[in-house]
């Protein structure tokens, strides 16, 4: 088992133990006759910390007995990378998303995405961003009319000029 | 009665009806295929175009896009993995892992010709057992809701493939996450943390679009830079069209998840997508091929397709009968009416049969027009599989930020879709299987909250689950469903590879 | 070359609000209803839409957002620019939310009332096989058994709890609020019988009183309604209680007040239009006078405020 998979377990009793408290502390809210908001959250809770802390347990056991058994496939280091590295490039679409709104951000994420996944034929990365968006925009913004982000300020604006 | 069906059939088969169905399928289809687009959405959508519209033709064409997004579902679901509905995480599942084996148009095959099953029984039901279901559909209070949703989640045992330790802790990874947000009951803040993005919940589509589509970007953003779609092996859907003596064996499974289907779907609360999940845990339990679950099992597939299609006969009948919406979609139809002039409730029927019949006849058409329609749907998506795949991989990304979004027009439910994104990645690594998380999800608010009704209405006596003859037979059978695995393995009948 | 010009200028007195009241609306107003698609607060902002489109000759998009009990989408229009092209549908769950201690966003300090445009009706509603014949059996049988009575609503200590605590308590009974997750599940468990019934806004549950399947009792109104001619009032029965379900509009705080009056002028000529008095009448919603504009309206908002504050301090919220 990879140290990655013993941090993973370990994570997974944290945080289920972390909740513990706060389930404790809803017990005391409850209408008449009923068991309260706490009691299937504390329940829930309790039962999936034993479930975790026997699979850390079993974890670190086998880990010790066998050090260089692998069970589940791990991800060499340039396979962790690149993975990475389409995470960052989504989440700061999403963080610059409300700000500069979707028609700007769209196509700069799909840019950077593409190349982010080894893409390198120029022709592709100049054309798929634009017809990607317009796509988009006049399918799910004009046709649909889902209002997403229009950004703030100038960009603002900007949007609005367009819906 | 006859001369009202006769009548119904002559006015659906005027050539504007039938334009209608043809046009309402095909956007179901693409609409339900679409991870961004829900069914109850792609309906709203529909209800302009119905303004000035015959009621007949209007319902015909809602009620065929209500049909065709539940189907459609799967297109997405088995060719890329991907849900299109949230009721097709099971054909994902299943369909996702033929079509990997390369069974891709098989798979296909199969939950068109189930679907179309599903739905015409539901709609023989409609036509002919209303009362029936009705009355069953009435006779479930809290406590049968509360049993119901444990048999739903005694599933887990066969939905957590290579270890059940890892799939009981993920359906509890589930089951706590439908406790966050306001408390149904009490109306309490429950782990919101004082922010105000929690309030509202976990919303189930927006985690399971991120547990299971955008988690499957993450992954194969790991292989190095291929440059085109790696599509599943496709043979073409002429080659595989299913021969009756395959489909013999299945016909048990195919009629008793067409059966559950339509009376899951006629229980407000319920729906489509609790449906499937029941058929697939029953047709887990009772397959002759148990070991194939999880691994591209055909009757698994059937059992889903079939029960998520006669969902929607089971939600009309309820719809129709007594004016109850059984799921969000017949909810928005219920809003259709009105805007019609038309009042959904038991005078319907006597006050304008034209309606009501026609709603019969063309949800029966619908339903065979979609074999058609559903094949037209696969080659218009198979279309993406020729995009290079940098481009694939950034529109199906995109389709879970706009699908995620869409469904509160909130940015704060971006975040959310992303961390799931970002788990559900983790799981797969670490072989935790994500689908027991999203049963959980789907399930547990409602087992919550029915459980805690029975208790406030009994003033807090737990007897009420037991001593309601529906409920202990339910609570018995999920007794039975969980431990049922475990005792197979111990005679020595592999359930597990 | 000129739309340039003027973009440009519009880019530089963004931050200055009142200066484009001139111009106002000159752009797409949207109207931002806090519940999802569907609801009751949703279809009448969808009916009186087109004839404020007519109204203000700018288009109006409507926006669900659901969640937190209507807290959602207030938060947001709580954090657009105060310029009168976000508005909030409010309803009376919002008077509500203000009494909380928690509460995020307050309606009655960081919103100025526009105008309310309905004011619905609550029905006494029990399902058609429950013993009670009328308003007298449903008390009596509450006061020989105190906390027996089950009625049903959606928003936990939210609009229908407090109708159904504010009529038990006026009744002299004490009832069991079954809290549900929507509308139709309480009229499944009505009909099934498993609740004895909820108070319930009457429009939606029409067709299933028609046919004898749910039963009014009474109505907590001043006059009958003309849809059911037979069910007697909360007043004739000598229960001093006519509270309905208000909705109405309301802006950010600091929005020019002269674009406040414009918008309530707009909905109120809005109301007499012919598609939306239509849709009050399919709906019965024309029964009580529901225009109330600005200082009046808030004068409403202040009063049931603090009627909230009492009941839910009773109620032990």
């Amino acid at each position: 088992m990879g140290r990655g998979e013993i941090v993973f377990r370990a994570l997974c009793v944290l945080f289920f133990a972390a909740l513990l408290p706060y389930a404790w502390q809803l017990g005391e809210i409850r209408r008449f006759g009923e068991v309260g908001s706490g009691f299937w959250p504390l329940w829930v809770l309790a039962f999936a910390t034993v479930l975790s802390l026997f699979l850390f347990l079993q974890g670190l056991g086998s880990a010790r007995r066998d050090p260089r058994q692998k069970t589940a496939a791990q991800p060499t280091s340039a396979e962790a990378r690149r993975c990475l590295a389409a995470m960052v490039i989504v989440l700061a679409y999403l963080l610059i998303l409300p700000w500069f709104g979707f028609v700007i951000t769209t196509p700069l994420f799909i840019l950077v995405f593409m190349f982010g996944l080894g893409e390198r034929r120029v022709g592709l990365l100049g054309s798929a961003p634009l017809l990607i968006t317009i796509g988009l925009f006049f399918f799910f913004i004009k046709f649909i009319q889902i209002p997403l982000p229009r950004g703030s300020g100038v960009f603002l604006t900007f949007s609005r000029m367009l819906y | 009665m006859l001369e009202h069906y006769w009548t119904a059939l002559t006015t659906v088969l005027q050539p504007v009806n039938l334009v209608a169905i043809l046009l309402g399928s095909l956007w179901g289809i693409v609409a339900g295929a679409l991870p961004g687009i829900s069914a109850s959405m792609a309906v709203v959508l529909g209800i302009p175009f119905t303004f000035g519209m015959q009621p007949v033709t209007a319902f015909s064409m809602l009620v065929s896009v209500y049909c065709g997004a539940i189907t459609g579902g799967s297109i997405t679901a088995i060719l890329f993995g991907i849900p299109g509905e949230p009721s097709a995480v099971c054909t994902v599942v299943e369909g996702h892992s033929m079509a990997k084996q390369g069974h891709a148009a098989k798979a296909m095959w199969i939950a068109i010709i189930a679907s179309a099953v599903g739905g015409v029984f539901s709609v023989f039901v409609m036509m002919f057992a209303t009362p029936l279901v009705a009355t069953f559909a009435l006779a479930f209070g809290p406590a049968e809701y509360f049993a119901l949703m444990v048999l739903g989640l005694s599933v887990v045992s066969s939905l957590s493939g290579r270890s059940l330790t890892k799939g009981f802790l993920s359906c509890l990874f589930g089951l706590f996450l439908a406790t966050v947000g306001t408390d149904g009951i009490t109306g309490a803040e429950r782990f919101t943390f004082g922010t105000s993005v929690l309030l509202g919940g976990i919303g189930f589509v927006i985690a399971m679009v991120g547990l299971l589509a955008a988690s499957e970007v993450f992954a194969e953003a790991e292989q190095p830079f291929k440059e085109k779609t790696a599509s599943a092996e496709y043979r073409g859907l002429r080659a595989e069209i299913p021969r009756w003596v395959e489909w013999r064996r299945h016909l048990g499974i195919l009629g008793w998840s067409s059966t559950l289907g339509t009376v899951v779907g006629a229980l407000p609360g319920a729906g489509a997508t609790i449906a499937s999940f029941l058929a697939y845990g029953e047709a887990s339990r009772w397959s002759k091929r148990p070991e194939k679950f999880g691994k591209g099992a055909e009757d698994g597939l059937i059992a889903a397709e079939a029960a998520n299609n006669a969902s929607t006969g089971g939600s009309l009948t309820v719809l129709l009968a007594l004016g109850i919406p059984g799921s969000n979609t017949t909810a928005m139809l219920l809003g259709a009416f009105m805007i019609h002039g038309l009042q959904a409730g038991p005078l319907l029927l006597v006050q304008r049969p034209d309606v009501v019949y026609g709603i019969f006849i063309a949800a029966l058409l619908t339903n065979l027009i979609m074999i058609l329609t559903t094949i037209w749907g696969v080659r218009l998506f198979l279309q993406l599989n020729r995009l290079p795949y940098s481009v694939f991989a950034s529109v199906i990304m995109l389709l879970c930020v706009i699908g995620a979004f869409g469904i509160n027009n909130s940015v704060d439910d971006l975040y959310v879709m992303f961390i799931f994104g970002v788990i559900g990645y983790l799981m797969a690594k670490f072989e935790y299987p994500t689908a027991p998380a999203v049963l959980g999800l789907v399930l547990g608010d409602l087992a919550e909250l029915s459980f805690r009704r029975g208790l406030v209405l009994s003033q807090g006596d737990p007897m009420v689950f037991v001593s309601r003859p529906i409920s202990a037979l339910l609570l018995l059978l999920s007794l039975v469903a969980l431990f049922y695995p475990l005792l197979r393995k111990r005679m020595g009948i592999p359930a597990e590879s | 070359m000129q739309r340039l010009v003027l973009l440009l200028l519009s880019v530089f007195f963004f931050a200055l609000p009142g200066s484009l009241t001139a111009a106002y609306p000159e752009r797409p107003i949207e109207i931002i209803v806090p519940f999802g698609v569907g609801g009751g607060s949703d279809t009448a902002a969808r009916a009186i839409v087109p004839a404020l489109e007519k109204v203000l000759k700018a288009k109006i998009v409507v926006t669900n957002m659901p969640g937190g009990g209507a807290t959602k989408g207030m938060l947001h229009v709580a954090q657009q620019p105060a310029d009168g092209y976000t508005i909030l549908a409010i309803t009376t769950s919002h008077f509500i939310d203000a009494v909380k201690p928690k509460a995020r966003s307050n309606l009655l300090e960081d919103f100025v009332p526009v105008a309310r445009y309905q004011l619905d009706i609550t029905g006494v509603l029990v399902g058609g096989k429950a013993p009670f014949k009328n308003l007298k059996d449903l008390i009596d049988y509450g006061k020989k058994n105190p906390r027996q009575l089950k009625f049903a609503g959606t928003s936990p200590g939210g609009w229908s709890e407090i109708q159904t605590l504010s009529f038990a308590k006026l009744a002299g009974i004490q009832m069991t609020f079954v809290p549900y997750a929507s509308g139709a599940e309480i009229k499944a468990a009505m009909l099934g019988g498993h609740i004895h019934g909820a108070m319930e806004e009457v429009a939606e549950t029409l067709p299933l009183i028609k046919a004898g399947q749910i039963r009014a009792l009474a109505m907590i109104s001043e006059s009958r309604h003309p849809a059911l001619p037979d069910v007697p009032t909360t007043v004739e029965q000598g229960i001093n209680h006519t509270k309905g379900l208000t909705r109405g509009f309301a802006v950010r705080k600091g929005t020019p007040p002269d674009l406040v009056k414009l918008l309530a002028d707009a909905v109120k000529k809005a109301m007499e239009d012919p598609s939306y008095k239509k849709f009050e009448q399919e709906n019965y919603l024309h029964i009580r006078k529901g225009y109330l504009p600005l200082d009046e309206f808030r004068k409403a908002w202040e009063e049931e405020v603090s009627l909230y504050k009492e009941i839910l301090k009773d109620a032990g919220f």
